[in-house]
């Protein structure tokens, strides 16, 4: 069974949660460094987990690291990169085989060694990270930032949010940006890792049944003992927008996708903002929602139109794949079920059935170690300690009035439009 | 009830055959809110040509059938599904692939109940030439949404490489065309050929009442009409050489995006011994390729592959295939390199790296049975190919380096090797 979670501070600006439980047949381990999302930095960041992942001084290549873990039982290291609101999370994640089935024992110890040398023993040359590496990653992250035109679902979805908050740092890219990489060299990374290590909130949550984990033996003293770290702002939330954005682009494609973007105005430690959780899901959040029904089971236009509530940053996006043809009346249907929430247009069973499928996947967090890890650093991350329970309470305590009222706040900021050569665009005016 | 049990991961499952032949397994995972069932029949869109027992001539159904019939079961005169199972508490969905089609709940409360409406949705079609027109424009769009992604592309294209005849080669969904033949008479005989309690299945995981849950199940049935046509597959004699060596297609894509497949010939066996073939199969490719070889050292190094790179073989009765997929600027070199390995392997196929990469399965098995949503597909998976998940980790107990060794002399024949490309425009 889950335990509450367990907190404490490891050092200035690192903290460890611990959450116990026997339910799963692993243990995961995943470290957080939390960053602004910043225009000058957020290349560096991304190249940073690939650079540091090639080898350390203990393993000198990612074959090695490989094959020690594989050793271990499969232990599977991972790292990620990506953007919560208006923050850059750098994640290094490691889960391994719980030694009761695999008659093995020291296992947890040598992960933990694995696992920390790849963050902070990296193989140095001159006191930089190998010139090869770090040429070679940059390589690989030009590859990865390029490649997001090939899922143009997603593609869409990230140029929509792009154009929509141009001038904020939501709309700066996770992955940073390809001329930026020109003049990145070893040093220069090497002197970025350093800040980071000094000066970034590290949060640490291990998920599992070992309760004798000694974290704070595998980071080095002068990273415990740091006196100074840096404040990571809250999110800046927009209200109104001054004009309407109205962006088409063209591409060889077979069906066109149409992106909305929609202000919000109420922040997540608003009263209101649960009521916005329940009406985006009535909007577009479910197979039950306003657009399933009307743009795809009844007027057959797309295959999927969803709607997405982004918490830190307020903001709703909608996306729907459409045939070129149609795209005009898919814009005005959406547009028809967004207005149909700020009319109290809903029915108590809609409104019920939203809630359900919010409570159902609250619900589902325990049973998954990711989840139970990522619902704890979003806890952390808004400053909030709320149970899973609070959470339902509060979802089953909003009104009708109150959706109603939250969604008047909701204002169309941006339309965009993937579409090809020689097709018509579409009319945006209300 | 049977039980079925397994010491050494401590795992047990149950067994209860229902009154209509439907087989019912449950396996148990005490402490989990989550409650996940998925009635599964064991026809995908590779089910297409049939023989109808008592009658002379053989039937050809429209490509695309078994997956425009997982759509349209969700339709019902009286109810919405979507909304019946949110209310309950579930989130229901179902998905078809080249073998099997899958109807499925996952819920933390009402389990009876969201099980009583699965069978329901399973057991009671309801087509009329309205709804089935309806839906020819949402799966249109579904397809057209598939003929924008590379990374769909290339794999299709690479079975219609390796397979001559085989319907594998056909797009899941079917083409544009051919769901325009779609209609509610061949939808009726599909289904009565296709959903025969005595050939599907059901899964149920979670911490669930399940001597109950079989009483309820039992008398659900009982109220549907299970008359069904009894229809033997006929199979087309797939050739073992392939159908061609190399496709390239043009998409708006950033970096060429390859798939090299290798045919398998040793098909048509089933049980332990395909499972074996299967397990062995990937550990090859797993030694050969995963981040751990020289291989992928060597090639990462030269900047010919990135960490896209992958592989992994898949193989049913009939059919069944190695693909080795990634991103690179030189697809071409990627590819030569591969046949240089191929005809001389000693120097990556190596003992000891098939015991790191066997640990290594070993587990993330072990891992993978943390989620009842894996234990419920990968069980359903075998179970059609009449091997049970409980015993799958003992298979590797099995396995030695002299079967891996000649199962990469049979298997890694460069006379069977495709190469698929979809570049950038």
């Amino acid at each position: 069974m889950i335990e509450n979670s367990i907190k404490s501070k490891i050092g200035n600006g690192i903290n460890f949660t611990s959450i116990y439980t026997d339910k799963f047949k692993s243990n995961y381990l995943s470290f957080y460094f939390i960053r602004p999302l910043d225009r000058e930095d957020v290349t560096l960041n991304a190249l940073l987990p690939m650079v540091l992942s090639r080898g350390n001084q203990v393993n000198n290549d990612f074959i090695a690291i490989e094959r020690e873990l594989e050793l271990l039982y499969g232990a599977s290291y991972d790292y990620d990169v990506y953007k919560s609101g208006e923050k850059q999370i750098i994640k290094f994640s490691i889960e391994w085989a719980d030694s009761k089935y695999i008659n093995e024992t020291l296992v947890d110890d040598k992960v933990m060694e694995i696992f920390f040398n790849i963050i902070f023993n990296p193989l140095l040359n001159n006191g930089c990270f190998k010139e090869d590496y770090v040429e070679q990653e940059k390589i690989n992250l030009q590859r990865k930032i390029s490649s997001k035109i090939n899922d143009k679902r997603s593609y869409a979805i990230s140029r929509c949010i792009e154009e929509m908050c141009k001038t904020e740092r939501f709309g700066i890219y996770s992955l940073g940006y390809v001329e930026d990489l020109g003049e990145i060299n070893s040093e220069k990374l090497t002197n970025h890792y350093k800040k980071l290590i000094s000066e970034t909130p590290f949060e640490i949550i291990y998920v599992g049944n070992e309760k004798k984990l000694d974290i704070i033996k595998y980071i080095p003293k002068h990273i415990t003992d740091r006196q100074f770290t840096i404040n990571i702002p809250r999110e800046v939330i927009r209200e109104k927008s001054q004009y309407r954005n109205h962006i088409v682009e063209r591409m060889q494609v077979n069906q066109g996708k149409l992106v909305l973007g929609l202000l919000t105005g109420i922040p997540y430690e608003d009263e209101l903002f649960k009521a916005l959780t329940v009406g985006n899901v009535i909007l577009g959040g479910s197979p039950n929602s306003k657009l399933f029904r009307e743009v795809r089971e009844k007027y057959s236009l797309a295959y999927y139109a969803n709607s997405i509530l982004f918490k830190h940053k307020s903001i709703i996006i909608i996306d729907s794949g459409v045939d070129f043809r149609n795209m005009q009346r898919a814009l005005n249907l959406t547009n028809d079920q967004i207005k149909k929430l700020k009319e109290a247009d809903f029915t108590d069973n809609e409104l019920n059935l939203a809630k359900k499928e919010i409570i159902t996947s609250l619900r589902a967090i325990v049973d998954s170690n990711h989840s139970i890890a990522s619902h704890e650093l979003d806890n952390i991350l808004t400053n909030k300690s709320e149970s899973i329970d609070v959470k339902i309470n509060k979802i089953n305590a909003v009104k009708k009035e109150e959706v109603v009222e939250a969604f008047n706040r909701v204002n169309l900021d941006t339309i965009y439009v993937l579409t090809r050569e020689g097709e018509d665009d579409v009319d945006v005016n209300d | 009830m049977l039980t079925i049990k397994n010491e050494r991961i401590n795992e047990e499952i149950y067994v209860e055959t229902l009154n209509n032949g439907l087989k019912v397994y449950y396996y148990p995972k005490t402490g989990f809110t989550k409650k996940y069932a998925v009635f599964s029949t064991g026809n995908g869109s590779c089910d297409n040509k049939f023989k109808i027992e008592g009658k002379d001539e053989s039937i050809t159904l429209p490509d695309g059938i078994a997956h425009f019939l997982e759509h349209k079961l969700f339709e019902d005169p009286e109810k919405d599904f979507f909304e019946k199972f949110s209310g309950l508490g579930a989130d229901v969905n179902a998905f078809t692939s080249f073998n099997q089609t899958s109807y499925l709940f996952s819920t933390t409360e009402n389990f009876i109940e969201c099980l009583l409406e699965l069978v329901n949705l399973v057991m009671e079609p309801f087509f009329t030439d309205e709804n089935v027109e309806k839906e020819k424009g949402i799966i249109a769009q579904e397809i057209q949404m598939y003929q924008d992604s590379p990374n769909w592309k290339v794999f299709f294209n690479l079975l219609d490489g390796l397979y001559v005849k085989h319907p594998i080669k056909i797009d899941i969904a079917g083409s544009i065309d051919s769901i325009s033949k779609i209609d509610k008479d061949n939808l009726y005989l599909a289904y009565k050929l296709f959903y025969n309690p005595e050939s599907m299945v059901l899964v149920l995981v979670g911490d669930i009442d399940f001597q109950n849950v079989i009483n309820e199940l039992n008398t659900e049935f009982a109220k549907y009409n299970t008359e069904r046509l009894k229809g033997i597959k006929i199979y087309e004699n797939e050739p073992t050489i392939i159908n061609k060596k190399r496709i390239e297609e043009k998409m708006s894509t950033s970096l060429p995006i390859f798939n090299i497949g290798i045919k398998d010939v040793n098909v048509g066996i089933t049980g332990k011994e395909a499972v074996k073939k299967d397990i062995i199969s990937n550990l090859i490719l797993e030694i050969l390729f995963s981040r751990s070889s020289e291989f992928y050292q060597e090639l990462y190094t030269e900047g010919l592959i990135d960490d896209q790179f992958g592989a992994y073989y898949t193989g049913k009765t009939d059919y069944g295939h190695s693909i080795i997929s990634g991103t690179s600027e030189n697809p071409d070199e990627v590819y030569e390199r591969i046949v240089k390995l191929f005809k001389n392997p000693d120097k990556y196929l190596t003992e000891d790296g098939f015991e790191r990469i066997k640990k290594k399965q070993i587990g993330q098995f072990l891992i993978g049975l943390n989620s009842v949503e894996y234990i419920a597909h990968a069980f359903t998976d075998l179970y059609f190919q009449d091997f049970l998940l409980i015993d799958y980790i003992d298979l590797y107990d099995e396995i030695n380096f002299k079967m891996i060794k000649d199962r990469f002399d049979e298997h890694f024949n460069i006379d069977r090797l495709c190469l698929s490309l979809i570049v950038p425009e």
